[in-house]
């Protein structure tokens, strides 16, 4: 039985009941089974074993009243999994699905992500089975004050971090954050996600889609080459894709497609900054469809139903959803020559579509890598918030910069060490492995 | 909270009258009732007077020519009045009175006399001298009727007084004079309360206030006068006395200076009329402040009518300063409102410090204001200020509810601006007439705008055109075997449109026109619709017209092709096919149309009201501890099109406005927001109105309504930094129309006015309720709205129940289970299933998936088959990203519909629609599947599996030779359809 196996037996038998959690694990070994080859001190000093047993689980009860002034009671969770890097760092989540299990997945992937940005953060996750669907905007104030209570126990600006995740947006952090002042009496960096004017960071929205430019133009440099002159396609039209737009226009490039789910513009002319600040009051502001870009602007053509990998383009900046590069898709761009994909999305590509990138040895980030910015600003708030300090947006872009670079530099050089140069699918995920599991080699057994 | 109870304002008055003389005994001789009859006609003109009078029955008389043979006729029947002329062929008057006496005992007997009768036979003839008078016969008919209502008055007094009825007294013990005088003051007060009922807005309220008229209570001497005073002080409108009469047994000169004198002083506000054959009585009588009338005078009738006139508060109110300047003129109530701000000071004090208001209001029946107003004197208020605005918001009061809550019919010279519910035709008001009639009813009764000082809530102006009308124009124009056989819309709008409406409603809906200068909605209000059982939701035609053209004629055909576009929507394909499966048939529908001014205000070129809404005391879907009971509401910026066509739209519980939609983040709240609105385009005044129900309006972006001032009152914003939505606008960042300000911090009380609403609707039909509305915010003061009441109708919840055992299910032998499920019971007869291949689902394509069902549906309609419909986002919605856009005839064999979520298609169920609605009372089942959640699943793969019976681009038609057992669990909302084959035991 190989190593790896081991672990996983180990892990279902420690863990009944938390399939989610089985299948992360092993998902994670899996692709690293050619480190694991390379790297027995691992074995000897059970690191996979450790690796896999959080440093520390929270569970505790948050009873709060509701308007009808019931008692209800809710389960919360903290599990604080790996702090080898850096204080614990993972958002929280408000849904009658959570359970123990399914954080614990979610913390063990969170420790590889923020891994991979370089950032000292480590990984944790929590929540609460609270559903706040239809709930009042007081009963979730005093449900978040009822879990703050017992959560600002066990966390800290040096400690533990939390961030928001599903049914925990602004609304919720705000009210987290006030009662943990309230508590603690010390105003810290203990929550991101924080309201603009008290301790949030600019450039949130913008991370995701600056990101993804910067790693294109990453990769593109190892080719000696830049964004500057590049044809771009984009797809989608929400702050991945304008932002995207916005960051390859400034480094020279040109993009000539936006879509939504009705269709997509053509635009061989480019979406300069004057059309693009049309588009932002477009969908931001009066939610309109992007159809209207052709009707606003001259020699653009609306392909209706259509998304935008047809176009022919240097560079493709998938920035929808999920899976909206199709097999046939991936066919199309590299048919249409293009050899940069940096993914905005999360997971846009069909793995039979990665696999073909792969192969094609073209620069291709995948969205672990490439959409790392939107993780890599809530470690630039913590940052900010424990120098007390609020960076301008030039500052807080220039930090990201450094960081995408780091993430491809990482990514790019383990995949040369591994001898499947521009792989960065396997670059990235050994990277971030080996960077928390070295750590923690370094730092004895804890 | 509001009680849902209904109660004419008129019904105490169906207990005023209670005693009717119905039955007369006329014994004459031969030659007198050949006197009556050819002189007279008597039956005739009684029939005459009484029809004229409004009164609705007329007493029938039965002749006979002798005492022997009316006795005999007393023996077989009950006769409520005995009239007998003094002179009989068989018996003396004296005889036949005792033996009718002991016949009948108590019952009325009264003479007629053509001479003088000695006064001891006179007094010997009279059991009860009140009842069994003697008549002097003049030969006027009207002495007949007005002995019957005499011997009516009389019974009914006691009781009608206690309802506040009036009483005028008149002292008399000549039977000469009163003979001449009852007559007169019949006639008189009946003509005069008969033009003040023509205020009255309908024939029932008109009857009503006869009922109500005063009493007319004779006395002959001084004794018998003091004991009505006594009897009847709170309710004397006034005193008609001779001045000499019997008094302690004797004769005496100033019997009716005594009266006078004494009703003066206990009374001093009650009109005095003295009479008198001898005219220096008149100057006594006018320097003690009584009226005068002489009995000799050639212009007795005239004179009585203007005393009446002045004094008993018949005539106009005529505001007076107190040397008797005249200084303003009230004809009615309504008048009376306008004007009085406008009147002096000292005319205003003068007038209440003589209970002149009162007096005025007790003629037209208003006894409760009256009896509000008279027991106030001047020194309780604080000057005219104070009296002014008491009387005003009493008269504010009282013409709103006279007016508001009643069906007038349509009369274009008396059109008011007050009048809100006008009806033209005599056929029913069709459904939603009929509901919107009782919500108006019923809002007035309940004094809405007391219990919401800052909300004004009233149904907008409404005019029904009456089922009626729709028949004429059918039959005339001979569009009835036609247009059933027609099954081409287009061309069945076209050939309505060439039809003549009525010549006889033309020219009224012109005088609407020439009144109604502000937008209108012309829609449908069939027989059907609105149904306990069967809701027509959104099936027929509704047309909004700008209505602002300077030239009325053009305005006029606008309205005409709406109000024929109407009724031909009853032959187009839509309701034929929802009919046909309501189990009803085309001949008996009828169209009723309704005329309304559309809610809202004019913003530049566009008219809309700031929302519109739909609430429903019965919640398909709850949520969070929610209660189906609890009731739900959707609210949408602008015209209400959005929430009936399933758009998105802010959904609440009116029972806890504060709580969240279901939505697990704060980027869902992004993702629902309502982006666009419909408005009322006012720019093109000469539109042509087209079949195309949309043609007159603008569907236009939520940014317009921002830049008309409406958003700030209404709307969010999404802060993408802050991920959170805040509730004030910030410039540049998105909008999100969670109405907020209404719902969380209570500018208006919107949630408790739909509470109140919804439970008295409830109360009102006995089941779940449906209402629509608008809401226009003043501008200027957002805690001040109108809030107009557009529709109510009955919901349908089924009390039908099965169970589902979730614990029993077993997923593998499932096609689908839901537990989000609508409906009730089990269908065990649906052998086919068509779905759309998931393959397959473009959401831009969906336009295409509409027509391809539809050819699918009309294969089911041929072969007389039912079957189950799969597919993604939601049915019949209006947006073709959201679903597929179906309309109800293209789906209308289905049976079951299901709707499933994709991973890309993220929708919340079509609670509300009116397809929604529709599909629930035809019994059609809904299943809601979001796979994601526990306990929705559908078996994709075993789908695909089976062979298809036909298909198309998007669909598979699958069949089975064994049936799809369905089963839905209405009360849990669990719903599961089993494979063919599977023989589940039913609980049903």
């Amino acid at each position: 039985m190989s190593y790896t196996d081991q672990v996983m037996e180990l892990v279902i038998k420690k863990n009944p009941a938390e399939p989610e959690f089985h299948q992360a694990v092993k998902e994670v070994l899996d692709s690293l089974a050619v480190l694991f080859e390379r790297r027995p001190d691992y074995r000897h000093a059970r690191l996979l074993e450790r690796f896999v047993e959080p440093e520390r689980v929270l569970m505790f009860r948050v009873p709060w009243l509701n308007d009808q002034n019931k008692v209800e009671c809710n389960r919360g969770f903290r599990v604080e999994f790996n702090s080898a890097l850096g204080p614990y760092k993972g958002g929280l989540r408000f849904h009658p699905t959570v359970y123990l299990g399914m954080l614990k997945f979610l913390a063990f992937e969170q420790i590889l992500k923020n891994a991979l940005t370089t950032l000292p953060m480590g990984g944790g996750k929590g929540g609460s089975d609270f559903d706040p669907k239809g709930k009042s905007d007081e009963e979730v104030m005093r449900f978040c004050q009822s879990f703050m209570t017992e959560l600002s126990r066990h966390i800290g600006p040096d400690t533990d971090v939390p961030a928001g995740d599903i049914g925990v947006g602004g609304r919720e952090i705000g009210y987290m954050f006030g009662q943990y002042k309230r508590l603690k009496n010390e105003f810290t960096g203990v929550l991101t996600g924080k309201g603009l004017k008290w301790g949030g960071s600019l450039i949130r929205p913008e991370a995701t889609g600056y990101g993804a430019v910067y790693f294109a133009d990453e990769m593109l440099k190892t080719r000696s080459e830049s964004l500057e002159g590049k044809i771009c396609t984009v797809s989608g039209s929400g702050n991945v894709a304008q932002y995207t737009i916005e960051k390859v226009n400034m480094l020279g490039g040109k993009c000539v497609t936006l879509s939504d789910s009705g269709g997509t513009v053509y635009d061989p002319a480019g979406i300069d900054a004057e059309k693009l600040a049309w588009v932002m009051d477009l969908k931001n502001v009066r939610r309109g469809r992007i159809s209207e870009y052709a009707e606003k602007f001259p020699g653009v053509e609306y392909r209706a139903g259509a998304r935008p990998w047809d176009v022919k383009c240097d560079a493709a900046f998938p920035s929808a959803t999920q899976n909206e590069i199709s097999f046939e898709d991936a066919k199309t761009l590299l048919g249409n020559g293009c050899y940069v994909v940096s993914e905005g999305a999360n997971m846009p590509t069909v793995p039979e579509g990665v696999d073909l990138f792969v192969e094609n040895k073209i620069l291709y980030g995948p969205g672990k890598a490439a959409n790392a910015g939107g993780v890599a600003t809530s470690g630039l708030e913590m940052s900010q918030n424990s120098m007390r300090l609020s960076w301008t947006r030039e500052e807080v872009d220039e930090k990201l910069h450094g960081i995408m670079k780091a993430i491809h530099k990482n990514a790019y050089e383990t995949s040369i060490e591994y001898g499947q140069k521009d792989n960065l699918v396997l670059g990235a995920n050994i990277a971030g492995f080996t960077k928390t599991a070295d750590a923690m080699l370094e730092q004895g057994v804890v | 909270m509001l009680e849902a109870r209904y109660e004419s304002r008129f019904r105490g008055y169906h207990d005023l009258m209670r005693y009717r003389v119905r039955e007369i005994l006329l014994v004459s001789t031969v030659y007198d009732a050949w006197v009556l009859e050819q002189d007279h006609n008597l039956s005739e003109r009684l029939f005459n007077e009484y029809v004229q009078l409004d009164l609705r029955y007329v007493p029938r008389i039965t002749r006979v020519n002798s005492g022997a043979a009316a006795l005999d006729k007393m023996r077989t029947r009950p006769y409520d009045l005995v009239l007998c002329l003094t002179r009989l062929p068989d018996m003396g008057p004296l005889e036949f009175r005792s033996k009718v006496k002991e016949l009948a005992p108590g019952r009325p007997v009264v003479f007629l006399t053509y001479d003088a009768l000695d006064t001891s036979l006179r007094d010997k003839l009279r059991e009860r001298a009140e009842l069994d008078r003697v008549f002097y016969w003049f030969r006027d008919v009207n002495a007949l009727t007005s002995i019957v209502k005499n011997v009516e008055d009389y019974r009914n007094a006691p009781a009608d007084t206690r309802r506040g009825v009036q009483v005028i007294l008149l002292v008399e013990d000549s039977p000469r004079y009163y003979s001449l005088f009852l007559p007169a003051i019949y006639t008189e007060l009946l003509t005069q309360t008969r033009r003040l009922i023509s205020e009255g807005i309908n024939d029932f309220q008109r009857l009503q206030r006869m009922r109500a008229r005063p009493k007319i209570i004779l006395a002959e001497t001084l004794r018998q006068a003091r004991s009505y005073l006594r009897l009847y002080k709170n309710n004397i409108l006034g005193v008609i006395s001779d001045v000499r009469y019997p008094a302690g047994g004797e004769l005496d000169e100033q019997a009716g200076f005594v009266l006078a004198s004494e009703v003066k002083a206990e009374l001093p506000d009650v009109p005095v009329l003295l009479q008198s054959a001898e005219l220096h009585n008149r100057e006594s009588a006018e320097r003690l402040g009584y009226g005068f009338l002489h009995k000799e005078s050639q212009n007795l009738s005239t004179e009585l009518r203007d005393f009446i006139l002045e004094n008993f508060g018949f005539g106009d109110f005529v505001f007076r300063l107190p040397d008797g300047t005249e200084v303003a003129r009230a004809a009615n109530l309504y008048e009376m409102y306008d004007i009085l701000p406008d009147v002096p000071d000292r005319s205003i004090l003068y007038h209440a410090g003589h209970n002149h208001f009162s007096t005025w209001l007790r003629a037209r029946s208003e006894f409760g204001l009256a009896e509000e107003l008279r027991p106030l004197k001047v020194t309780d208020f604080d000057g005219a200020v104070a009296v002014r605005r008491i009387m005003h918001d009493a008269l504010r009061r009282l013409t709103r509810s006279v007016r508001d809550g009643e069906v007038r019919e349509f009369a274009p010279d008396r059109m008011a601006a007050r009048d809100n519910f006008n009806k033209l035709g005599s056929g029913s008001l069709g459904g939603k007439g009929r509901g919107l009639a009782f919500i108006n009813a019923l809002l007035a009764r309940n004094r809405f705008d007391e219990r919401y000082p800052k909300v004004h809530i009233a149904v907008p102006n409404t005019f029904v055109l009456c089922t009626d009308v729709y028949e004429e124009f059918i039959d005339t124009n001979g569009l009835r075997a036609w247009a059933k056989d027609c099954d081409d819309d287009a061309q069945i709008a076209e050939r309505f449109q060439a039809c003549l409406l009525p010549v006889r409603i033309e020219s009224d809906l012109r005088a609407l026109l020439s009144k109604a200068s502000y937008p209108l909605a012309v829609r449908s209000s069939s027989l059907l619709e609105d149904n306990q059982t069967l809701p027509f939701a959104g099936i027929y035609n509704t047309y909004m017209l700008p209505n602002n053209h300077p030239d009325l004629e053009l305005r006029f055909g606008q309205l005409c092709t709406a109000i024929k576009q109407v009724y031909a929507s009853i032959f187009s394909r839509g309701p034929r096919e929802y009919i046909k499966n309501t189990g009803y048939r085309l001949d008996e529908e009828r169209m009723a149309v309704v005329i309304q001014e559309l809610a809202g205000r004019t913003h530049g070129s566009r008219h809309y009201p700031s929302f519109s809404g739909v609430a429903r005391s019965y919640n398909y879907y709850p949520f969070a501890g929610i209660e189906p009971e609890d009731g739900t509401a959707s609210l949408a910026v602008g015209l209400g099109k959005t929430i009936v066509e399933s758009q998105r739209v802010y959904h609440f519980c009116p029972a806890y406005p504060r709580a969240n939609p279901p939505w697990a983040s704060n980027e869902e709240y992004l993702a629902n927001t309502q982006t666009r609105f419909y408005a009322l385009d006012i720019s093109r005044p000469d539109l042509g109105v087209v079949p195309d129900e949309d043609f007159s309006l603008l569907h236009l972006d939520i940014a317009e309504a921002e830049q008309d001032g409406v958003l700030r009152a209404l709307a969010s914003s999404w802060s993408p930094q802050d991920r959170a939505v805040r509730d004030y606008l910030i410039p540049g960042m998105p909008r999100v129309v969670r109405f907020a300000q209404i719902l969380k911090y209570k500018s208006i009380p919107l949630s408790q006015i739909l509470r109140d609403l919804l439970k008295a609707g409830e109360k009102s039909f006995g089941a779940p309720v449906e209402i629509e509305f608008a809401v226009d915010l003043d501008p200027k003061d957002e805690e001040r709205a109108d809030f107009s009441f557009l529709q109510i109708r009955p919901m349908v919840v089924t009390e039908k129940h099965c169970t589902i055992d979730p614990d029993n299910i077993v997923p593998a032998e499932l096609v689908c289970s839901s537990v989000q499920a609508m409906g009730n019971g089990r269908y065990e007869d649906i052998h086919d299933l068509v779905y759309i291949r998931p393959d397959r689902w473009d959401a831009l394509r969906t336009r295409q998936m509409a027509k391809e069902i539809e050819s699918i549906n009309r294969r089911f309609s041929r072969e007389g088959r039912n079957y189950i419909l799969l597919g993604f986002g939601r049915w019949a919605t209006s947006d073709p990203l959201l679903g597929v856009p179906v309309d109800f005839a293209q789906v209308s064999q289905a049976r079951i519909i299901i709707e499933a979520d994709r991973h890309d298609l993220w929708v919340e169920p079509s609670q509300g629609s009116h397809f929604f609605q529709n599909m629930l009372a035809l019994r059609i089942g809904y299943l809601f599947i979001k796979e994601s959640r526990r306990g929705n699943m559908v078996d994709w793969d075993w789908l695909d599996e089976q062979e298809s019976h036909h298909s198309t681009r998007h669909f598979r038609h699958l069949r089975f030779d064994e049936p799809l057992i369905v089963d839905i669990d209405g009360r849990n909302s669990l719903g599961i359809i089993h494979k063919p084959g599977d023989e589940p035991p039913c609980n049903c």
